[in-house]
């Protein structure tokens, strides 16, 4: 099957998740699937992830700091963003 | 401890995500001046080969320009590892949707805006055309349901005045076909307005740089393949090719032209489509300064001098209160 767009992997990987995705744990459940690509790096994956809150389909569940002082944020999918995932994803024959 | 900490940094990272948005569309309208006030100059280094008019040369030198920056921004994705991202975003509606976005944006309201001028004079249509951030606004506030707060409304029709001021000319007798004159007006205000609420719904699911690079190439084969054959301009684009210095002034201009959009679409998408259009619509100013400075021609108008001023309020008014997201999706 062909691959999605990245910034709707991203979507549908936090939708996936009830607890809730940070970008570290976003790149690692993709790296199989897009990790060879240049585009796979951390400066993309916060861009993706900030557009995507910014377009109300993903919400922030959980802000942490990590060991190095780092902000952390986990998201959730949104309302708004279940049903894009339903209007955009492939139908599944 | 930690968690104040984490909220103070997410407030941080806040704050400077809607002021880079509210830069970044600045630099749209910047970069847009620059190549308005290129393509000036490189439409003097060119000549068109055969007997046209005004209209189809412009719409000869604008497919090529559509061209050289299509090509700018496939090059690009492929030095930044992104270019798959196209054909993937092609396959998804919203993708489909850019391309829509693109050919209403390029080829149709190019080519209504210069019937609108012809019909109408530019005294009517180049005004109404600056509605097109209203449109733009409008569009976004029912469709993708971004809450627009009155502040921004205020800011965008202050811009629109400044712009309606730098290009006022004066009324050359009655036109005729006054009335279709507007119409065409009216659809290039929005065939631009439209396309500026597509880009924030595309940008959205889809990758910025990906997405505008379909936007070019759907624009592109329209302009050339279908637009060109209408109007007889195919010798014509043919024999603007070999000329090397017009078209390295044109491949110049098309860079930021395609810089230009692609911080429009990335502006709207981190600022919200009212926002995004206000600010982008300082462009006028820009295209007056830059133009300016390639002819070395430092007289200026009162007019123009008034309609500046007039369009800085408007995009400070829309700028101020950056400190949180103005503008949500979230209902």
């Amino acid at each position: 099957m062909s691959k999605l767009p990245l910034r709707l992997s991203v979507l549908k990987k936090i939708s996936e998740s009830d607890a809730g995705l940070n970008i570290k744990s976003v790149m690692l459940s993709l790296e199989e699937e897009y990790g060879t690509e240049r585009q796979f790096h951390e400066p993309a994956f916060l861009d993706h992830l900030l557009a995507l809150k910014e377009s109300g389909l993903i919400d922030e569940s959980q802000l942490s700091v990590d060991e190095s002082g780092k902000l952390i944020v986990d998201y959730v999918v949104s309302a708004e963003g279940k049903v894009s995932l339903q209007k955009y994803l492939p139908k599944k024959k | 401890m930690s968690q104040e900490k984490a909220l103070r940094l997410k407030q941080e990272q806040d704050k400077r995500f809607v002021k880079m948005g509210s830069l970044i569309a600045l630099s749209s309208g910047v970069t847009f001046g620059i190549h308005t006030a290129l393509l000036g100059v490189a439409m003097t280094f060119t000549v068109a080969t055969g007997d046209i008019g005004y209209m189809v040369w412009y719409l000869v030198i604008a497919s090529a320009n559509e061209l050289l920056a299509c090509m700018w921004l496939s090059v690009n994705n492929v030095r930044e590892g992104r270019f798959q991202e196209v054909f993937r975003s092609f396959k998804t509606f919203p993708g489909k949707m850019a391309c829509v976005g693109g050919i209403l944006g390029g080829p149709i309201a190019n080519g209504a805006y210069l019937l609108g001028i012809a019909f109408a004079g530019a005294t009517y249509a180049v005004p109404i055309t600056a509605l097109k951030a209203v449109i733009s606004a409008l569009l976004a506030a029912v469709f993708l349901k971004q809450k627009i707060k009155a502040r921004i409304w205020l800011g965008v029709a202050i811009c629109i005045i400044g712009a309606i001021i730098i290009y006022y000319t004066p009324p050359e007798g009655n036109p005729e076909n006054f009335v279709l004159g507007l119409i065409f007006a009216l659809i290039a205000a929005a065939g631009w307005g439209i396309e500026g609420m597509l880009a924030a719904y595309g940008s959205a699911v889809l990758d910025t740089k990906a997405t505008i690079n379909l936007r070019y190439i759907a624009s592109t084969i329209v302009f050339i393949f279908v637009l060109q054959p209408l109007i007889g301009g195919v010798p014509e684009f043919i024999g603007l090719l070999p000329q090397i210095n017009g078209m390295l002034l044109l491949t110049v201009a098309a860079g930021f032209a395609g810089l230009s959009f692609l911080q429009w679409y990335k502006g709207n998408s981190m600022c919200g489509v009212a926002k995004g259009a206000a600010i982008n619509g300082t462009y006028p100013l820009w295209t007056i300064v830059f133009t300016m400075i390639v002819t070395l021609d430092l007289t200026i108008t009162p007019m123009v001098a008034i309609g500046a001023v007039v369009i800085v309020i408007g995009a400070t008014i829309v700028s101020l209160g950056d400190t949180t997201s103005e503008v949500t999706s979230h209902e």
